[in-house]
């Protein structure tokens, strides 16, 4: 017993070790990032900004440097881009309650307004990532597999024990199969989902400026990029309806 | 006959043209300006009729009135009528005509030019009187002086009794507006386009009474605090109060007063009143003996300060409520100075003012289980009545710091009482909450769990080992169920087996041994493939024997052979040369690799 649980204690630390890789120290990136913080706390958010952004072009990335730079955007009363960057730190960590008292108050400042008839399945596939995000998600189902490749394997070695561990591996392999779809819409939705940057932005039904209005969409609103074309983007509200966006009044999430 | 036709169709035009245009000749245009009265009194007012004949296309003239008269549009009347085939038109513009004071005022001439043509009226002259003056008798007092001028009888003064103030010092300013025998109503609140001055409403509006040069006032009383916010001599005022004058329209029908005014209407008219503007010279602080900790704050101020809990664990919070209270600038008081506080850990203090105080709340953390005390807390301020500056002090506090764990370190709990009380609910306000300080763990923007190697490697592993052991439970299962199987299964190994022990008797030159094996070897071989008792097997019996008839001749030959010899050699005690033995072994190898190719 005390062997299994060895094993499993070791096996888990070289996973999260394979996974999480050498713990940061000194990394190149936090110069620039206390640099960008003490621009903010001169109150000069624009050049905060700017150096944040920089950052972001090195193809780093953390949630406390996407939430300085929502607070940064939040002081230049860029509401919409505010809130796309609380949103990519909620997104890291999800749980953080100062990310989240940020992310209400930004959406409390913008008039938002939520177009109903999103699908079920939909708005159900999204609720478990308001509290985990992709990667814990990830792990959350690869323990069940684990877990359910274990159970398999004691009673492929017992066949006594095949009854009674029949129900425990019939409920994990149905958590595991929920869970597998859930971060199969999640991913599928990964490059797709999209936040309104301007103020206001009219979709259209062509990617061309004199196409009829189809539908306004105000700063803040999600949407999901459907297509793309020569500059213009097709949108999809959350109640299906579609219109064609220039490529600058929305950004991806 | 054409030539008459054409004759009478000219005719009929003619007649036509004429008829037209008969209207059109037989007005004449004219203007009429009439008035419903010539005398009335201050605060009533009387209507002028301008009524342009002949047509109705008229707008509204401006009328130029003298000083001390004003008036009002009220609106057109149009009229048009036709008697004995005539057509008559006409247009009627009516204005209120509102005296500001008393005296004698004459209207026009009229004299207007409108869309081509001049229309003329004579001067109308209006005789005002003074409130309360029999309209009759205006004409006796014709020629006195201007009594019951509007701007005596209603007015608004300014009044401070400092006009000498240091910057941001409190002063009361009192607004009043003055009414005699004037019908007024919704007075709002003055209003000052001062810069340099911030204003603050206290109480409600005060009505009263007094007597002012023979005449008796309603008063409506408006007090302001004010402080100036610059240096050097300002002006303060003038305040402007806007309220609505009622005048009474009487009607004429009735000459008697009291129906005049009962059956009269009201109009109204729209007052704004400016005061007086007050000098007030501001003065800068006075450098000398200015504190360092003087940041502006003016009045006469005491503090008030406790600390609650007095005994706390080390780490734990300690609230410092500190009260500034006085007769002064309440907004330029600022959070009382904390010195020495080298032990402590703070943070900001919270503000919260009413009227007559500012209390601050500020959270210490004790960082050292020695401290003993709370340092004493200091609030300067500028006294301008002794123009000198002064600091209030609270403290120093002491305190009982217990270090963490130990047992008579306090434990928070809430009384019951202060949990019974209801508490009015408190505004907090709302912002972000400041950044990070931390940058967290660094990452690609695109780096995901699930696209990790590990993680493939995580998935494929357990399912290869998953179906391993699962073959070979299946494997083990069958081989302990199905005997045929298991024989089979093992039979070469067994015959390998007993293959390299009759090498290894020949080698030690155990003949008997040898030969025993030789047997044994092929009867349990034969006996595990063609599922026969291997006691069973012997040289005679190998041609009955299931599965055989798949062996060629030869090699039953070699089994047969090898068989008997083998037995010959065990029962009889016959000798084997080494030679032998090793043709033998080799016949033993061929008879074995027949064997193995029964089931193949």
């Amino acid at each position: 017993m005390h062997k299994k649980r060895l094993f499993l204690f070791v096996g888990m630390s070289v996973f999260t070790a394979l996974i999480l890789g050498p713990a940061p120290e000194g990394h190149p990136q936090d110069a620039a990032f206390a640099k960008a913080n003490n621009h903010y706390k001169n109150g000069e958010f624009k050049e905060a900004i700017a150096a944040y952004e920089s950052i972001l072009g090195e193809d780093r990335a953390s949630a406390a440097l996407y939430f300085n730079l929502g607070n940064a955007y939040f002081r230049r009363h860029q509401l919409g881009r505010a809130l796309l960057s609380y949103e990519r730190a909620r997104r890291l960590r999800p749980r953080d309650p100062e990310i989240q008292t940020n992310l209400r108050l930004a959406r409390s400042n913008l008039p938002y307004v939520r177009p109903a008839g999103m699908k079920l399945f939909k708005r159900i596939s999204r609720m478990p990532f308001q509290w985990i995000n992709l990667d814990e998600g990830t792990l959350g189902v690869l323990c069940v597999y684990l877990a359910l490749m274990a159970l398999l394997c004691v009673m492929a070695l017992r066949k006594t024990a095949r009854r009674r561990l029949k129900v425990p591996a019939q409920a994990l392999a149905v958590i595991f199969v929920l869970g597998l779809s859930l971060m199969y819409v999640k991913i599928m939705d990964l490059g797709r989902e999209a936040l309104v940057v301007r103020p206001r932005a009219e979709a259209r039904f062509a990617p061309f400026e004199k196409a009829t209005v189809h539908f306004e969409l105000t700063e803040g609103m999600a949407v999901t990029v459907v297509d793309e074309k020569q500059g213009w983007l097709k949108v999809e509200r959350p109640d299906g309806k579609t219109g064609w966006l220039p490529d600058d009044a929305v950004a991806l999430m | 006959m054409h030539r008459l036709r054409h004759l009478r169709h000219v005719c009929l035009a003619v007649v036509f043209v004429v008829m037209a245009a008969a209207p059109a000749l037989a007005q004449s245009q004219q203007l009429k300006a009439t008035v419903d009265r010539d005398q009335l009194g201050a605060g009533d007012a009387a209507q002028l009729y301008l009524t342009f004949e002949g047509t109705q296309d008229i707008p509204a003239p401006s009328l130029s009135l003298p000083q001390g008269l004003t008036s009002r549009y009220v609106g057109p009347t149009s009229r048009m009528s036709v008697v004995n085939g005539q057509t008559t038109s006409s247009v009627t513009h009516r204005y209120l005509l509102i005296p500001q004071q008393a005296g004698s005022f004459r209207v026009g001439p009229f004299h207007f030019t409108i869309h081509g043509t001049t229309y003329t009226a004579p001067a109308i002259t209006l005789e005002v009187v003074a409130a309360g003056t029999p309209v009759s008798a205006a004409a006796a007092t014709e020629g006195g002086p201007p009594a019951g001028r509007l701007e005596d009888r209603i007015f608004v003064t300014l009044e401070t009794k400092k006009n000498t103030l240091y910057l941001n010092e409190k002063a009361l300013l009192t607004v009043k507006l003055y009414v005699n025998q004037v019908a007024i109503r919704d007075a709002n609140f003055p209003v000052f386009e001062n810069a340099g001055f911030t204003m603050e409403r206290i109480g409600t509006p005060r009505q009263y009474q007094i007597n002012k040069n023979d005449l008796l006032y309603n008063i409506l009383e408006f007090n302001l605090l004010f402080f100036p916010t610059r240096t050097g001599d300002l002006t303060l005022g003038p305040a402007r109060v806007q309220c609505t004058q009622l005048i009474s329209r009487k009607n004429n029908n009735f000459p008697d007063e009291f129906f005049s005014s009962f059956f009269g209407a009201q109009e109204t008219h729209g007052l704004e009143l400016a005061s007086n503007a007050l000098p007030i010279t501001v003065l800068p602080f006075p450098e000398e003996g200015r504190p360092v900790d003087f940041k502006g704050a003016v009045g006469q101020f005491t503090l008030n300060a406790q600390i609650a809990p007095g005994r706390v664990a080390l780490g734990d919070p300690v609230t410092l409520t500190m009260k500034v209270t006085g007769d002064g600038n309440l907004k330029t008081v600022s959070t009382p100075v904390l010195a020495g506080m080298q032990g402590f850990k703070t943070y900001d203090a919270q503000r919260t003012e009413t009227e007559r105080e500012v209390a601050f709340e500020q959270v210490l953390v004790p960082r050292d289980a020695d401290l003993t005390q709370i340092p004493a807390v200091g609030f300067t301020y500028f006294d301008p009545s002794t123009r000198r500056y002064k600091t209030a002090r609270a403290g120093p506090f002491p305190l009982e710091v217990l270090a963490s764990g130990s047992p008579g370190a306090t434990k928070v709990v809430e009384s019951k009482e202060a949990a019974a009380q209801p508490r009015a609910p408190e505004e907090l306000g709302s912002d972000i909450i400041y950044i990070k300080e931390d940058p967290g763990r660094w990452q690609s923007p695109q780096a995901r769990l699930y696209r990790h190697p590990v993680v493939a490697v995580f998935l494929a592993v357990p399912l290869l080992i998953l179906l391993g052991l699962w073959s070979w439970s299946e494997h083990q299962y069958r081989l302990s169920t199905d005997t045929a199987y298991a024989r089979r299964l093992r039979a070469s190994p067994k015959a390998q087996k007993g293959y390299r022990q009759a090498a290894a008797d020949m080698a030690a030159g155990r003949h008997q041994e040898f030969y025993a094996g030789v047997s044994r070897t092929l009867r349990e071989f034969l006996a595990d493939k063609c599922r026969a008792s291997a006691p069973a097997i012997t040289a005679a019996s190998l041609d009955s024997l299931p599965g055989c008839d798949r062996l060629d001749e030869n090699g039953i030959k070699t089994i047969k052979d090898l068989l008997t010899k083998s037995d010959d050699i065990r029962y009889a005690s016959l000798a084997a040369s080494p030679d032998e033995m090793k043709e033998d072994l080799a016949l033993l190898r061929q008879a074995l690799d027949r064997i193995e190719k029964i089931h193949a």
